[in-house]
């Protein structure tokens, strides 16, 4: 970042162009008994847990005379509006309003595909039927001690794809974060799912993009070799939807970290990064915790310098590209595919 | 911001009835979807002498007292250089700029210009129409011209030592429409309230006349009225102790019908409560519309006396407590309602959907009914 930067934000683009995909809704532990506002996709939404303690997530006003549902009840496994008592239930059907002899067929509120998983509740982004489903992260599922987990959440007005394509922008690892190498860092597109099976179960091919990146110079820090990391070979394997990613950093073809990033889509010019960062036990209790809170340090500077550029960066869309931009390019021509079946998901709800 | 046309002003205010006489009209485009109507600007006791800053319909406004005390409000940055004039002071019944020291009249014209030699015609403020009232200082919204005057309410008035009342102001994020078509949604008394009522019966009135318990009859065009009405169930205060206490306090504990009349203006209300067809207590609802998303219900509620001062004392403890609990439980859904994203309407919605009709009218910037 150049000195001259102004550090004030730029306009933000009005509308959200949204890929069509699970993204994270809100933490498992913030929805209980009580309904929940939730402000996504740019919308008034409201997540509640029906009978079966299944989240639900629903357009938030009542279809009747447009009171927040976020301030209802959830009465017999139905959410209850808080103004005349109509219930709603996980479909968004209506089914009872008081006073009327018999509910109203056609009463309805939009509903969102939701899962929860990992600690979060996914919503799904395009339509109303998920086109398939949430692919997880195993070793999150993993028995405790196998790994040290962290949970990282950061607020930022940059666009979820600004946020997404970051891990296939090779290049800015060397510049804005400073990666020393001998040998040129290099980064590969992935065209088959076997390859980034590390990160987790396959997707649907369309759905899926993936990129493996190594270096074999890399000048490993004095901090990271006196706790007996003696290589120079380093690569990061990430692969994901539209929506999230998954990533595996190795040194030495040794795993040394895992992670799973999902994005909010508060509104236009307000997304939240979040997720697990996973950092494998080996039994050597010294060792660990020194790698444990080099990686987290790490992962914490980085980010912050990220969030820096986010910041100031100007809306998506100018872009002079170069010959190293081609994974960029190749992930952004993979999202707008998803903003155009969006677009179109969308219409038809 | 209202523009102001030279010329087509009228003379200064004289008399009681030139106070609806108000110059070139201020603009109506502040609050959308907003009725012409009168509401409040402030209390009558804030309103000084010296000029008060206020803000309606989003505009920037200021309040002053001419040198009959009859309130003025008109725009507040003076048309010279855009000082503010809640920092001016009140000289021989005008309001004097602080920065170079131009006087306005009641009328909104310049009426004097220290060491100018002669006062450019379009040295003048546009003012709103003003009255005062039940403690309040009112503001026409919609033309220079009032379409009616402020309703009577008697309670403030000529009954005044009838009642015992108080105040209340809540502000909101809702809408006017939204504080207003609450008195004919009766269907929310139940639900989001709790009335525990059987045999419920609302009706739309008809004629002014059948208001008249609320004070004289509102001008037909500009008048709304309904009619609420149910009785609370038999209950034994034994094995209900809870909802008995809560019916009891319902009908102020005389007997089990409980009918509420209603009536009002494109800009507020008149509540006559009753128990078993006597008189129990009256409301009057105001609104202040300071701008969009920032809207103030506010207005007097009080008990009829009843000639035992404890049972009096009772009704207003009651009256208050009913009437900030409701409040409570109301501002919540004014604050987070988007009627847009509603709109499928049920048969009881018969008289939301009348009044917005009605209200309608008013929002459309054609000239107001007279």
């Amino acid at each position: 970042m150049s000195a001259f930067a102004s550090a004030e934000p730029t306009t933000v683009p009005t509308d959200l162009d949204l890929a069509s995909g699970w993204y994270i809704g809100m933490r498992s532990e913030q929805l209980a008994d009580r309904p929940r506002r939730l402000p996504l996709f740019g919308r008034d939404l409201v997540a509640w847990r029906d009978g079966t303690d299944e989240p639900v997530v629903l357009a938030g006003h009542c279809a009747h005379l447009g009171a927040s549902l976020a301030l209802g009840r959830v009465v017999d496994g139905c959410l209850r509006c808080p103004f005349h008592h109509w219930r709603y239930d996980a479909s968004g059907a209506c089914v009872h309003v008081p006073g009327l002899p018999q509910r109203p067929r056609i009463a309805r509120v939009r509903t969102y595909p939701t899962v929860e998983r990992h600690g979060y509740i996914w919503v799904w982004y395009g339509g109303t039927t998920p086109l398939y489903p949430l692919p997880g992260v195993p070793a999150l599922d993993a028995p405790r001690g196998r790994y040290r987990t962290y949970r990282f959440s950061r607020t930022t007005p940059a666009s979820p794809r600004r946020v997404l394509e970051n891990a296939f922008d090779f290049y800015h690892f060397m510049t804005l974060h400073h990666v020393k190498s001998k040998a040129p860092v290099d980064l590969t597109m992935l065209t088959e799912q076997s390859q980034a099976a590390e990160n987790g179960p396959p997707m649907p091919a369309d759905a899926w993009i993936g990129a493996v990146l190594e270096s074999r110079g890399l000048a490993v820090p004095r901090a990271i070799r006196a706790v007996g990391v003696k290589t120079d070979r380093f690569s990061l394997l990430v692969d994901g939807w539209p929506g999230g990613q998954r990533l595996t950093f190795y040194l030495d073809g040794t795993v040394m970290a895992k992670e799973l990033l999902g994005v909010t889509p508060v509104a236009a010019g307000h997304t939240v990064m979040q997720g697990w960062t996973l950092v494998p036990r080996t039994g050597r209790l010294a060792r660990d915790t020194a790698l444990f809170w080099m990686y987290r340090a790490q992962h914490w500077l980085g980010t912050r310098e990220d969030l820096a550029i986010y910041r100031t960066a100007a809306p998506d869309g100018h872009a002079v590209p170069v010959r190293y931009d081609h994974s960029v390019l190749r992930f952004r021509k993979y999202w707008a595919g998803w903003v155009d079946h969006a677009r179109r998901a969308e219409a038809e709800t | 911001m209202t523009t102001t046309q030279p010329g087509t002003g009228t003379p200064a205010a004289g008399g009681p009835d030139e106070r609806f006489a108000g110059s070139p009209a201020p603009g109506r485009d502040g609050i959308e979807g907003l009725a012409a109507s009168w509401y409040v600007a402030l209390r009558s006791a804030q309103l000084k002498r010296g000029p008060t800053p206020v803000t309606l319909f989003g505009q920037e406004l200021v309040a002053w007292r001419d040198a009959d005390g009859y309130p003025v409000v008109m725009p507040r940055h003076c048309p010279h250089q855009g000082a503010s004039l809640a920092l001016g002071r009140v000289v021989d019944g005008c309001l004097r700029c602080p920065f170079h020291g131009w006087r306005f009249d009641a009328s909104g014209r310049c009426v004097h210009i220290p060491r100018a030699e002669r006062i450019p015609s379009t040295a003048r403020q546009a003012t709103y129409p003003t009255d005062e009232r039940y403690g309040y200082v009112w503001v026409w919204y919609g033309g220079d011209r009032p379409a009616f005057a402020v309703p009577d309410f008697p309670p403030l008035t000529t009954s005044r030592g009838r009642y015992l009342g108080f105040r209340y102001s809540d502000r909101t994020r809702g809408t006017a429409r939204m504080l207003l078509e609450n008195a004919v949604d009766y269907h929310h008394f139940l639900t989001l309230h709790g009335l525990e009522l059987d045999r419920v019966e609302f009706r739309m009135l008809a004629e002014p006349d059948q208001a008249v318990d609320n004070g004289a009859p509102i001008d037909g065009d500009t008048w709304f009225g309904s009619w609420f009405e149910g009785t609370t169930p038999k209950l034994s205060p034994s094995r209900h102790p809870w909802r008995w206490l809560i019916q009891a306090a319902t009908v102020f504990g005389t007997g089990r019908h409980f009918q509420l009349l209603v009536d009002g203006w494109s800009g507020g209300q008149r509540f006559t409560m009753y128990a078993d067809g006597r008189e129990i207590h009256k409301v009057l609802l105001a609104i202040t519309p300071t701008r969009d998303g920032d809207i103030t219900q506010l207005g007097w509620a009080g008990v009829r006396r009843t000639g035992r001062p404890w049972r009096t004392m009772l009704n207003f403890a009651l009256l208050y407590a009913q009437s900030r609990a409701g409040t409570a439980q109301d501002i919540p859904i004014y604050n987070t309602t988007r009627a847009e994203h509603g709109g499928f309407h049920v048969p009881y919605d018969k008289g939301v959907l009348r009044f917005r009709h009605y209200y309608q009218r008013w929002v459309d910037p054609t000239e107001p009914k007279r």
